[in-house]
């Protein structure tokens, strides 16, 4: 039986006796196909067997439509979080769906949905035809159900452990998606009849009347008295619900990934928030100078560790008075300028003529080198990562790739192999490093790894030189007020948010996952892979406020990049208390060997321990790990030892290579 | 003013610094024009960057308008006469707009795209061919043909029309772009120029490909450009054109491509790749001339040859073109039907839709659509796919017409799962049909049923067949584990290739009731000793098994299980620790037998019922399909002593249409080589010279491919029976019975009756006797009495038996019994076969071999 992980915040509760007691060849009854696409050209597909009235409902089994032609499988994929099946079961399930697919691919029907009943019973037939115009799980087609269940989706974390109420009369999907976590739930469609037929269609006895039930979460069309409630008719802070498009995305409430179709409001009690340990930095004035900080020329489109770091750089030299901008590395050139700051050596190609022209100039290049990829693995580990999800369709060929690459053990012929991208070992980072009057390592062993790659001019050790945090903002509703594991990074395969949403589902932590998208498959299969307690917060909707409260109130931050572009984030988390968890990748822990938990970012199973440990560990000591953090940086002697590099001449470093 | 190049961007400055900085070399000779940026809102350095270009008439969008809009609002503003969207993340060459110009002004051309190549010098664009996308989903799907080939392959170095051209580098009549009324902006950022180039193609243009105008594309994306509105951009093709436009005839493969694990086993991706199209041979029969030749030849697809013929030859006319199979196309096309132009390219088309489809057919009797597969169909206008029809699937020599022939061949393979589709749109005239309407049943429930019918068969005997020569310790490992690890009913032939005393006497020692041993005198080899052991396997499936080989939990039953699934499958094999290729599982370490077989059990566990599609297996174990045996054969004995004859076998099963399926659940441990190593054999030299024979029968080069080699290019040319049967040539081997149970007892203990009135009878009836033959010999106290009633005469029938006889190896003098006579009258047939006892085969459960031996069994009792 081939086996998926995905979809966990849309399953079901399901009572596992009712459930082997219904799904059975013979009680199949009704089949629903639903194409779909994408790398994969998955599709999916939903059963429901029926038996003396009652009803199981098997949602979001996929389809890999390849192996109805190919054939060296089975095309089913069934949901991991469905109770035991027995082999032979499956198998009888199976010999009843596949001829179907079979027949539908070799006539070629056009693509859209495809339903096919089992049985001859017109009270079942009937029923099924009821719950498919009424949108419920099993019967009805994605984009329906979805939508409906979508406010549910976003309440799940908060409805964890608590009573639960739902007044909706669309509410019975979303009821029974609540209802795996919830302590109780109970909800109201508004007609007994649908109730009770509701209660038969999922199984479950959680329908019935509200009154005077008293809940601490409500989904209804007005917020009540709870203190977490969402609002089906409006009002709170709003939250958009998108079109689906499954199999890759169900439930998002991001805008830029479809269309808008409906919204609702939450409202919801704010976490508890603590202070950075950061010390304000005193203006000294009389400071001037022309300071171009240089970014890669997305940094506003897609910001990351490196842009945030270079923002901070430049709000702090104009607060003391100088003249400072962030460039994108192609707007750069040499006149108007006193000193160029570079943040990155991954900035050195496109850097290549103009970097002649300062040293011919005697402009002076200070540079934030970023040269962390201690194993030079990062290339071969995200492109890696993408290979084997998108090859990867169930669960055994996911885990197996994911071991492998665990053991260092995979290749593809379209990835670079381990140790084939160096960035210290290129024309243009040696020619840069030639260049630069002054170098910013965040840690001892980082500038011994200049110092290797020829090196040998003016440095400080800067860990990361934070900004001023803004006034936190209100963020209830949007990661409600239970500690949770924050991840903030650009999505994409070098940051490993996959390993990271699957280790926290797998320790069953609640994840808050912050960031631009710059690898949309990747997205969806982060997206896919979340669980019951994960979300996705599109930065680009957060306000610096919310920013500052959502690092101000992470029990955990977590970074398992293959390189990570900079600690400027592990640092701001750090400073305000968070437990870190940080790559054996960067020097995290070489900066706060103390503070840090390491992680292998090849290692699934190394992320999951460490998040575990550091979730348990992190109330004890926040303050004094927010302190001893908030002293390796604070700010004003970090720009000082940045503003001294400034002032080396060109020329005076007498670095050789 | 001749040009107006159109330009959008968003962010990627230096990418389009790099293009406008080419641009002015690369077009001085074509002639006075324009070029127009159209800024989509980027947020980077762009705007500066722009103003070291002067030339360049600017746009600036304060929101990004999509690749649409932003061209059409180039489009607005330009004033040449020819439109040319360019990438900004292009690196155009010497005279590619002049090249493309050229073809533009030629008359009732709409648009002209160039060769794109990557980076690297590879194809990235050659032409786009539409197809339906693999499965599910939506049907109109665009492919790039040609992608990732060589700059100057031959299949992209000519100017071609093709339906869609890509629009990174496309020229237009700005007057025919705004007549269509440009790009259409429902799109974002794909499909939009799949959607113009249908546009034109709409209103009677033609799009050309012109690879004299060579583009270097990076293929970059703009910015955080999400995915969601691919399924939008598909979508919305697919509402509008499904069904308005044609598939191009160009086959496209289901490929398996792989990541590698360094040390462990990998699996495998899908991608589709486009290949040439097959040549087609077509057959005009009947009375008159039929259609002109150069009428048959009117469209893209090459026609190989013609064949005209009456209606009294077509039958073996079309038996004589199925005789070789291969990657071929067979049209049938009766001499009064009137062909359109492109007959052939829409048939051809409907084939290639999927890899399933076996034929293609224009018939009156069927709708027009793109989603139309029939039961079955006649040889009015009609396309075969050889390669997808099974070697053992022929048509009916005397079946009274073509077109009963057609639709019975075809009926067959629907019971395969290999369907037969309608064409799209009307490609023919044709006369009345000649076969029964059933045969052009639309309805996709018939078609699920005639899958359903093919219900999994349930287990029959199964033939093992292992060589002993010498290591009679690896023999008797080899045979205590078969015993312990084999699901009934199983049989074990072990041939003796001349062991000395010492084998000898460990094999007649074996006190197992499943165990028979045939001795040879003399080694013959793997290829001599295999065939004497299928020779006299008995079973429906013949396992041919190393003697060096420990068998694990489940093996045989894992290695029978994909012959249920798969229809088409000829051999199964393993996996092992030790054998060449892809078979091997480079992490299966073990310390002992104990932890092997530990080791197989997780295997079966966790890799249940996953396996692959691949060209090859090794000789150490394949469990063969009896039909496929009847088939092609046995091994190849030219072969000596051992090396390239499983190569050679496995060559002629896919030749001959049929699949090899690795088994990733079973494993069987190798210890390797020891018969080699036991006999002091030359391992090496051994495989060297079988190299050369191999080589030389399937026209590889005779340098030993140290690199392996390709096994598709040999076997796509077909199965050609002259060339590739190979004869189990001996006489039925020593079946090691007692004495008295070899005298022939006076009267048959049973007697199996069979009625036949016509062909679909008789397919019955010999598909029965194929089976008794198998099951029993002529000392055996069984007869068959086939009585004919109509068609088959006997005498036919009996011919067709002997040919059955011949494929099983079996002699004239040792088959058991049968009696074919033509009869006149049924009841009193009957009547007769009642007294004598006769069963009906009709009325038999098990008509298996193992099932008609216990029925014999049953009646001695």
């Amino acid at each position: 039986m081939r086996q998926h992980e995905r979809y966990q915040r849309l399953a079901p509760a399901i009572d596992a006796g009712h459930f082997r007691e219904l799904v059975a060849d013979r009680h199949l009854v009704y089949a629903r196909f639903e194409p779909g696409l994408g790398d994969r050209y998955e599709g999916l597909l939903d059963l429901v067997f029926a038996a003396d009235g009652r009803y199981a409902i098997v949602p979001y089994v996929l389809v890999q439509n390849v192996m109805v032609l190919v054939r060296e499988s089975s095309p089913l994929i069934w949901p991991a979080w469905l109770p035991p099946l027995r082999s032979a079961t499956v198998d009888a399930i199976e010999a009843q769906l596949v001829p179907w697919l079979r027949a539908r691919t070799l006539a070629r029907v056009d693509g859209s949905e495809a339903t096919r009943l089992f049985t001859a019973d017109p009270v079942v037939a009937g029923e099924i035809a009821r719950a498919r115009s009424i949108g419920w799980l099993g019967a009805a087609p994605c984009a329906q159900t979805l939508r409906m269940l979508a406010p549910y989706v976003y309440a799940e974390r908060f409805a964890s452990g608590r009573r639960v109420a739902v007044v909706d009369p669309n509410g019975a999907y979303g009821a029974v998606v609540v209802a795996r976590d919830a302590a109780e739930v109970r909800a109201e469609l508004g007609d007994p009849e649908l109730e009770a037929l509701a209660g038969r269609w999922y199984g479950s006895d959680v329908f019935g009347r509200c009154d005077g039930w008293e809940a601490e979460v409500t989904i209804a069309p007005a917020f009540g008295t709870a203190r977490w409630a969402v609002a089906l008719e409006g009002g709170g802070r709003q939250v958009a619900v998108v079109e689906p498009l499954p199999p890759a995305i169900t439930v998002s409430f991001d805008p830029a990934d479809a269309p808008v179709v409906g919204s609702f409001g939450v409202v919801a009690p704010e976490p508890e928030l603590r202070a950075s340990a950061l010390p304000p930095v005193p203006i000294v004035e009389g400071s001037q100078g022309r300071i171009a900080v240089v970014l890669r020329d997305d940094f506003a489109a897609t910001p990351d560790a490196d842009s945030d770091a270079g923002l901070a750089l430049a709000e702090r030299l104009r607060a003391q008075g100088f003249d400072a901008r962030t460039l994108g590395v192609s707007q750069v050139e040499l006149d108007g300028w006193d000193v160029l700051h570079v943040f990155g050596l991954g900035l050195a190609g496109p850097l290549s003529a103009l970097v002649a022209q300062a040293r011919a100039r005697a402009i002076p290049i200070a540079l934030t080198p970023y040269a962390d990829d201690l194993a030079d693995e990062a290339a071969w580990g995200a492109g890696i990562a993408q290979v084997a999800l998108a090859s990867g369709c169930d669960e055994a060929q996911r885990a197996y790739s994911m071991a492998a690459i665990a053991a260092r053990n995979l290749t593809a012929a379209t990835v670079p192999a381990r140790g084939a991208v160096r960035l210290l070992a290129n024309p243009d980072t040696s020619a840069l490093l030639a260049a630069v009057v002054a170098v910013y390592p965040t840690c001892e062993p980082e500038l011994r790894r200049l110092q290797e790659a020829g090196y040998r001019g003016f440095h400080r050790i800067v860990p990361a030189l934070l900004g001023a945090e803004p006034e936190p903002e209100a963020i209830g509703p949007l990661v409600g007020a239970d500690p949770y594991v924050l991840v903030h990074a650009a999505v994409e395969p070098r940051a490993n948010q996959y390993a990271l949403a699957t280790a926290a589902r797998r320790a069953g932590l609640p994840l808050v996952l912050l960031g631009s998208v710059r690898h949309a498959p990747y997205y969806a299969e982060v997206m896919g892979a979340l669980g019951r307690r994960g979300c996705w917060l599109p930065e680009a909707d957060l306000r610096p406020g919310e920013l500052a409260a959502l690092y101000a109130g992470a029990r955990v931050y977590a970074d398992a990049s293959w390189s990570s572009g900079g600690l400027y984030r592990v640092a701001r988390a750090a400073a305000f208390g968070a437990a870190v968890v940080a790559p054996s990748s960067g020097y995290g822990r070489a900066c706060w060997p103390d503070l840090v938990r390491e992680v292998d970012p090849g290692s699934i199973a190394s992320i999951e321990a460490a998040l575990r440990a550091a979730w348990d560990d992190a109330p004890n000591l926040c303050d004094e790990r927010g302190a001893r953090a908030g002293q390796s940086l604070t700010p004003l002697p970090l720009l000082a030892a940045t503003l001294a590099g400034y002032q080396i001449k060109p020329g005076a470093s007498a670095a050789e290579y | 003013m001749r040009y107006s190049i159109v330009i959008p961007v968003f962010n990627k400055a230096e990418l389009t610094r790099a293009c406008l900085e080419v641009l002015p070399a690369s077009i001085a000779d074509a002639g006075e024009g324009e070029v127009i940026v159209v800024d989509n809102a980027s947020t980077d350095a762009t705007a500066e960057m722009l103003r070291a270009f002067p030339w360049v008439k600017v746009i600036r969008n304060a929101q990004n308008l999509g690749f649409a809009g932003a061209n059409n609002q180039g489009a607005e503003l330009a004033g040449g006469d020819f439109l040319v969207l360019l990438n900004n993340d292009t690196q155009p060459r010497a005279g590619w707009l002049h090249a493309m110009l050229a073809v533009a002004g030629e008359p009732g051309v709409g648009a002209v795209g160039a060769r794109l190549l990557f980076p690297d010098g590879s194809i990235q664009h050659a032409g786009v061919v539409i197809g339906a996308l693999p499965v599910g989903g939506v049907t109109v799907g665009p492919y790039h043909h040609g992608y990732r080939l060589p700059a100057d392959h031959p299949d992209v170095t000519f100017r071609r029309e093709y339906q869609v051209v890509t629009g990174a580098c496309l020229v237009t009549p700005r007057a025919l772009y705004r007549e269509l009324g440009g790009l259409d902006e429902g799109y974002w950022n794909g499909y939009e120029d799949v959607d113009y180039c249908f546009k034109v193609r709409a209103r009677g243009l033609r799009v050309v490909y012109e690879p004299a105008a060579t583009v270097v594309h990076y293929e970059s994306q703009s910015g955080t450009q999400r995915f969601r509105k691919l399924w939008s951009n598909i979508g919305l093709l697919d509402r509008r054109w499904s069904g308005k436009v044609a598939f191009d005839a160009v086959p496209r493969h289901i490929e398996r491509g792989t990541i590698r694990f360094v040390r462990r086993e990998g699996h495998g991706s899908y991608g589709v790749s486009v290949a040439a199209t097959p040549p087609t041979t077509v057959i005009v029969h009947g009375e008159g001339p039929g259609p002109s030749d150069a009428r048959l030849r009117a469209g893209h697809a090459p026609v190989e040859r013609v064949v005209r013929c009456s209606a009294d030859d077509a039958l073996q006319a079309c038996r004589d073109a199925m005789a070789v199979r291969g990657q071929r196309y067979l049209a049938f096309v009766r001499a009064d039907t009137a062909l359109e132009d492109g007959w052939l390219d829409e048939l051809i088309a409907q084939v290639e839709v999927i890899p399933d489809v076996a034929a293609a057919t224009f018939a009156p009797e069927l709708p027009l659509g793109p989603n139309v597969a029939s039961v079955a169909t006649d040889a009015r206008c009609t396309l075969l796919a050889l390669a997808r029809i099974p070697q053992h699937l022929e048509v009916a020599s005397d079946a009274p017409s073509l077109d009963v022939a057609v639709a019975g061949l075809l009926r067959r393979t629907l019971a395969l799962e290999r369907g037969t589709r309608g064409v799209a749109r009307a490609i023919a005239t044709v006369g009345q049909s000649g076969v029964d309407a059933s045969a052009f049943d639309t309805r996709i429930e018939t078609v699920e049923a005639a899958l359903r019918a093919r219900a999994a068969p349930s287990r029959t005997l199964t033939s093992i067949v292992t060589l002993s020569w010498n290591a009679p310790t690896f023999t008797k490992g080899a045979l205590t584990s078969i015993r312990a690890f084999t699901s009934e009913p199983y049989e074990v032939i072990v041939v003796d290739n001349g062991s000395g005393s010492e084998t000898r006497a460990m094999l007649e020692a074996i006190d197992d009731p499943h165990v028979r041993v045939i001795y040879n005198a003399t080694n013959r080899g793997f290829a001599g000793g295999n065939n004497d052991g299928i020779a006299a396997a008995r079973g429906e499936h013949v396992v041919l098994l190393n003697n060096d080989v420990i068998v694990t939990a489940g093996w045989l039953d894992g290695l029978l299980d994909p012959f249920a699934r798969i229809p088409t499958l000829g051999v199964s094999a393993p996996r092992s620790n030790k054998v060449a290729g892809h078979q091997l599982v480079p992490d299966a370490r073990y310390g002992n037998e104990a932890e092997m077989h530990a080791f197989a059990a997780e295997r079966r566990e966790r890799l249940r019922r996953t396996g692959y599609l691949a060209d090859r297996a090794i000789g150490l174990c394949l469990c063969v399909d009896r039909t496929v045996i009847d088939q092609i054969g046995g091994f190849d004995e030219s072969f000596e002593i051992g090396n390239f004859e499983d190569d050679d076998f496995c060559l002629r099963v896919r030749a001959a249409g049929y699949d090899i399926y690795v088994c990733d659940d079973v494993f069987v441990h190798h210890f390797g080589s020891q018969t080699f190593a036991a006999n002091n054999v030359d391992y090496a030299a051994s495989m060297h010279g079988n190299w050369q024979r191999f080589a030389q029968k399937w026209g590889f080069p005779s340098a030993y491919p140290t690199n392996g080699y390709t096994p598709r290019a040999a076997f796509s040319r077909g199965f050609d029976r002259r060339l590739h049967y190979a004869p189990i040539a001996r006489a039925v081997a020593a079946d090691p019975l007692p004495a008295a149970a070899a005298e022939r007892e006076a009267s048959a203990a049973l007697t199996l009756a069979a009625a036949v009135a016509d062909e679909a009878e008789w397919e019955r009836v010999a598909a029965f006797a194929g089976r008794y033959l198998r099951a029993f010999r002529a000392h055996d106290p069984i007869e068959l009495c086939i009585a004919t009633f109509g068609t088959p005469v006997a005498d036919v029938a009996a011919r067709r038996l002997q040919r059955v006889l011949r494929r099983s190896g079996v002699s004239d003098a040792a088959c058991a019994n049968v009696e074919v006579a033509d009869e006149d009258d049924r009841a009193a047939w009957e009547a007769r076969m009642g007294q004598r006892g006769a069963v009906s085969i009709g009325s038999i459960d098990d008509s298996s071999p193992s099932g008609l031996r216990r029925l014999l069994a049953e009646r001695r009792r």
